[in-house]
């Protein structure tokens, strides 16, 4: 034994060292990830900036379930959440009745006919509002509502909700999804090709708005092609109509079907022809790239922005575009230096107030005032974006509807009450602290009764319209 | 800080300069100009109609052409939408100035970045920050308040010194400022700087109107009920307040008809006239009127042709209105030409900064303001 002991024992001693080590290492090893875990998770800071930009405010919830993911993390899960979606109203469903049948129509039936279509308008817009306000997936819904923004059409034109809800299945689909099969979608899309006037523009009559601003805002972007251009495309997308079921067709007799020259070297003929030609156009993943970068980031970097295009341009892949916007560099230092459309205001206000009580029908005359009627951008370069959401008279809107939205808070504290009423809990709901306002607000930290006039003070400061 | 010291010598200059006019009750010294914005890009060949192009007009316009019902002789050449019949006594008085063909080159017929180019007053691929006002008018006037936007787009003001306010009218504006205090906080971040300037610019229009309203105006003419009548309303009584603000900016649209144009641009057409007379009106019984000037402007005008859907498209060249009391009256520019066109389209021979420079050189009398090298100004205001 002795032998064997004497002839085992450096081994056994090197077994115990190798042990002893291991365990040091795993010891190490666990120290490290517990240092890193700590070092990757997300602050309250970056908690409540990713969900003000990639979701609609700094919801309690939504914050507690991504503070302990690191960003790529929190990004991924945003970007996984599905849509839980409640029914559209029936109206929205019904069958449009055909052209034949509205001539047919009387004074009187047209005024019954022209006040129901206004009336499924105003439901449809409200449930609309109801999804934003309820939907779990909230970065989805920014980037449905980025695209209702890009690819726009308004119920106010088209008039039948039954199209316009669907283009806005059509976005939803392809919201996170592909570019490509996204464009092809709106060029043939029966909401667009009304409120662009396309179902006028044939051979014998061209009419050109649907190829002018499928150039100048859709792809390419204003400055990059010429009237030659402009001209070709309306061409390729003669007879592009819609038949008497409302759906999207191409009427031989009135389509222009020889060959057309478009960006001086390539040849079209028909809408799939522009479209596939529009998608070979270098300004096109740049355009659209800059357009989501600028949607998230208060600067654009054009190095960072030629990059990401460079990638988008090979698959078109929405959400890999946008995960890579959300995990730049820049995205993360950047709190605080956006304003809020007023979708983001309303929508976030009540998502943030769990139990606020404030009628839809109210909530949507608020966006109204604010600009931001959904479904009905005030024109085809959409609703305004950043600093242009504001001027003095739409500031004075708003600072109006926040002084409602206070006083709702105020008489419905019973019921939000004290999950806000901490120093720390407040401040975990705006972009950036209220200048000069942290040392009020530590004093009173303790006196409940003072936590209403904090949270009023708080959604009637300016720094509430941040993000 | 630049902004309190600016406003500090704005007070001061109030106290040299308000007060005589103040003390003689009337005729404020600071010219007025008021823009008023078609928005939309406004068809000008069924405005303004050059009667001895006629037979050509008929043929590229058969069905969108304007019948001989449909218009109102102005002058042996000239012819008016008939909306705009009530232009006819203003032109007879020397009062109204046309001026044909006015655009640039390389026209940009998107409706964003052409209103941008005309707010702007720059050529076609050049891209500023600050619009044709925007550092104009704060020497003209010892006024806090530079200049009051009613409605859309302020861009003619923006980006400079001057300082605007934008609202739909003042009635609104009383109600909604009440509750609005002064803020003088500052921040570094930009966007939320943005917004206490907005807020700084709200308290002191809400002042400066309180100071007006002391002064208990009421109208002597009937303004039409239209949107833009009131805000003509609402710019007619904020003159006779004589607060010395220099400019205004009025903007009624949409002109965008590409479609079933006949009906929509009568009816806009009537409302731009009606509101434009009213205010003349009211301003020539109160004493105003030679130191008002009213100008049209618009992104562009529209194809020569009719479309196919009862409208017209996106065009270059337009005709634009001047009025007021000291306006030489008078054609300006040549109307373009319908058998020479480039791309279907007329071509200008007026550059639109040509009569914003002739504005502000001769109406206020700033000799020297030139918006590019080399452009000629037009003759087209009597000295005071």
């Amino acid at each position: 034994m002795s032998n064997l002991d004497s002839y085992l024992s450096p081994s056994r001693k090197f077994r115990t060292l190798g042990r002893f080590s291991a365990l040091i290492s795993l010891t190490l090893a666990a120290l490290l990830l517990m240092l890193a875990a700590k070092s990757w998770a997300l602050s309250t800071e970056q908690s409540k900036h990713l969900l003000l930009r990639g979701g609609f405010g700094a919801q309690p919830e939504l914050l507690q379930q991504i503070s302990k993911l690191n960003k790529s993390q929190a990004v991924n899960y945003l970007l996984q959440q599905q849509h839980d979606s409640a029914a559209v109203p029936n109206c929205v469903k019904n069958k449009l009745l055909d052209k034949k049948a509205r001539r047919k129509m009387s004074v009187d039936q047209r005024k019954v006919f022209s006040k129901s279509l206004r009336q499924c308008s105003r439901e449809f817009r409200s449930w609309y509002l109801q999804q934003l306000i309820n939907d779990g997936a909230v970065l989805a819904n920014q980037m449905g509502l980025f695209w209702h923004n890009h690819f726009t059409s308004s119920l106010r034109k088209v008039k039948a909700t039954q199209l316009m809800y669907g283009q806005h299945l059509s976005i939803e689909k392809n919201a996170l999804g592909s570019f490509s099969q996204l464009l092809k979608a709106m060029v043939n899309d029966p909401a667009m090709l009304v409120y662009l006037d396309n179902v006028n523009n044939s051979k014998a009559k061209p009419n050109e708005n649907l190829g002018r601003e499928l150039l100048e805002l859709f792809t390419l972007g204003e400055g990059n092609y010429n009237e030659a251009d402009v001209l070709s495309a309306a061409k390729a997308l003669t007879g592009l109509g819609l038949n008497s079921n409302y759906q999207s067709q191409v009427r031989s007799r009135l389509h222009d079907s020889s060959a057309k020259t478009i960006f001086s070297d390539t040849t079209i003929r028909s809408a799939d022809d522009l479209v596939a030609a529009l998608l070979a156009h270098p300004q096109t993943s740049l355009h659209i790239t800059r357009a989501i970068w600028k949607h998230f980031i208060s600067a654009v970097d054009e190095d960072q922005v030629v990059q990401l295009a460079a990638v988008f341009a090979r698959d078109w892949d929405i959400k890999q575009l946008v995960r890579a916007v959300l995990n730049s560099e820049q995205f993360w230092h950047d709190s605080g230096k956006m304003i809020k459309s007023p979708v983001e205001l309303v929508v976030g206000s009540v998502r943030t107030f769990k139990g606020l009580d404030i009628p839809p029908r109210r909530l949507m005359k608020m966006l109204k005032e604010m600009g931001q009627l959904l479904f009905d951008p005030p024109n085809v370069k959409g609703w305004p974006k950043g600093r242009d959401w504001l001027d003095a008279n739409k500031f004075l809107v708003r600072a109006n509807l926040m002084d409602q939205l206070a006083r709702a808070i105020s008489s419905n504290m019973a019921v939000m009450g004290a999950p806000y009423c901490t120093l720390e809990k407040m401040a975990s709901l705006v972009a950036i602290s209220m200048p000069g306002a942290e040392q009020g607000m530590q004093a009173d930290n303790n006196m409940a009764g003072n936590c209403q006039q904090q949270l009023t003070q708080l959604v009637t400061d300016p720094i509430w319209q941040l993000k | 800080m630049k902004r309190r010291s600016f406003l500090h010598l704005g007070a001061a200059g109030a106290f040299s300069l308000a007060l005589p006019n103040i003390a003689m009750g009337k005729n404020s010294d600071t010219p007025v100009l008021i823009l008023i914005e078609l928005n939309g890009g406004n068809d000008s060949h069924n405005t303004v109609l050059d009667l001895n192009q006629l037979s050509l007009y008929k043929k590229l316009r058969p069905q969108l052409g304007l019948a001989g019902d449909e218009r109102v002789q102005l002058d042996k050449n000239f012819a008016l939408h008939r909306s705009l019949k009530g232009f006819v006594e203003p032109w007879q008085q020397g009062e109204l100035a046309l001026v044909h063909g006015l655009g640039y080159a390389n026209a940009n017929k998107s409706h964003f970045r052409s209103i941008e180019i005309w707010d702007m007053a720059s050529a076609s691929d050049q891209y500023l920050s600050a619009g044709w006002l925007a550092n104009v008018l704060p020497k003209l006037s010892p006024s806090a308040i530079d200049a009051m936007v009613f409605g859309r787009n302020a861009v003619a003001f923006s980006g400079g010194n001057t300082q605007h306010i934008q609202l739909k009218n003042l009635k609104a504006f009383f109600n909604q400022s009440k509750r609005i205090k002064a803020d003088n906080r500052r921040s570094d971040n930009s966007a939320l700087s943005y917004l206490l300037g907005l807020k700084q610019n709200i308290s002191d229009s809400k002042e400066l109107m309180m100071q007006g309203l002391s002064r208990n105006i009421k109208l002597k003419t009937k303004f039409p009920k239209s949107i833009f009548g009131q805000q003509m309303a609402d710019v007619a009584k904020v003159i006779r307040m004589d607060l010395q603000i220099p400019a205004f900016k009025v903007a009624i649209g949409s002109f965008d008809t590409h479609k079933g144009q006949k009906n929509v641009h009568r009816r806009l057409l009537q409302q731009v006239a009606d509101g434009m007379l009213a205010l003349r009106s009211e301003l020539q019984t109160s004493g105003h009127w030679p130191n008002v000037l009213m100008m049209t402007y618009s992104e562009f005008g529209r194809r020569a042709a009719q479309n196919g859907s009862g409208g017209c498209d996106h065009g270059t060249a337009a005709s634009h209105f001047l009025m007021g009391g000291r306006v030489k009256g008078g054609h300006y520019g040549d109307y373009p030409a319908f058998d020479d066109l480039q791309n279907r389209d007329v071509i200008y021979n007026v550059d639109f900064r040509s009569m914003y420079q002739s504005v502000v050189q001769q109406w206020w009398q700033q000799p020297g303001f030139e918006l590019a090298s080399g452009l000629e100004s037009l003759d087209i205001i009597h000295r005071a």
